[in-house]
């Protein structure tokens, strides 16, 4: 299987005028393993294993992604363990996280539970991000 | 008493005596604060904040087991489900469900059992794609 490119997101938001697109479903029944990438919202609530591209993603409560996420908006309420790459980060309080979280902006919830680095990183470290770093131990 | 010591017991009991509809008993209770914490009581007499509870927008949607997967994404990899799955997007792998829903759009390969813009049960393990992996995998109950 070839290792598909980084698909790097949009500093800004979406047009809200523009055609939506149409958000992606990943139920809790469903087991996901490899790349996903889409330049819309995706919603995870089962289990993912490897790298996610998305506009905006969201782990719900009873999710659990292993990877790398790669996204302007991460939305965390379930549990992750890998890296976030993302401008606006939020972790619920059911969120239980695992890695490192590269952010510009980071809001987490009274009760989530973070075991992570969280580097700051200004928006152009995003805009030119076309290659994840390796992973440090 | 240590400075770690929060006195989060006095606005407890303060709480409830301001939720509770005696007012007799504020009184009573008030009375009795410098015994519970040397804190002065004119900040605890405040009635207490609520707790700002971080508001979680995750809008769970009505059914939450079905998978779909729309036009926007691609997944390289394989999927996996014990319930339906809809795909509209692009799939390059294997795909294994209960019955996989394949748009009129969509595009992929691999050793899923689907044909173009029909539904199609997926009990068999049909393979269409040449390589077969199907007898690798035991078909889920149902």
């Amino acid at each position: 299987m070839t290792i598909p490119p980084l698909r790097a997101f949009r500093i800004t938001p979406r047009d809200p005028k523009s055609a939506e697109l149409p958000a992606s479903h990943l139920g809790q029944a469903l087991t996901a393993e490899g790349f996903l990438d889409t330049d819309g919202d995706l919603h995870i609530h089962g289990r993912v294993f490897g790298r996610v591209c998305a506009d905006r993603l969201v782990l719900g409560s009873g999710g659990y992604l292993e990877g790398d996420v790669v996204a302007r908006d991460v939305q965390i309420g379930g549990r992750l363990s890998g890296r976030i790459f993302a401008l606006n980060v939020t972790l619920d309080s059911s969120a239980d996280v695992t890695g490192r979280i590269f952010h510009h902006e980071v809001t987490i919830a009274k009760g989530a539970r973070v075991d992570a680095r969280m580097p700051w990183r200004p928006p152009s470290y995003f805009e030119s991000l076309t290659q994840l770093p390796e992973p440090r131990p | 008493m240590s400075m770690f010591n929060r006195n989060d017991k006095v606005n407890d009991t303060n709480t409830g005596t301001n939720a509770g509809t005696n007012p007799g008993m504020n009184t009573g209770e008030t009375a009795r604060l410098p015994e519970i914490s040397p804190v002065p009581a004119a900040p605890a007499a405040k009635p207490a904040q609520p707790v700002a509870q971080p508001v979680s927008n995750i809008a769970a949607p009505r059914n939450i087991g079905v998978s779909v997967i729309s036009k926007a994404l691609k997944i390289t990899g394989q999927l996996e489900s014990t319930e339906d799955i809809r795909i509209d997007g692009e799939v390059e792998g294997d795909v294994r469900a209960v019955s996989v829903t394949v748009g009129k759009r969509c595009e992929g390969q691999g050793n899923g059992v689907w044909q173009r813009g029909r539904a199609v049960r997926n009990d068999r393990r049909q393979d269409r794609s040449g390589e077969s992996r199907a007898h690798q995998h035991r078909p889920y109950d149902r």
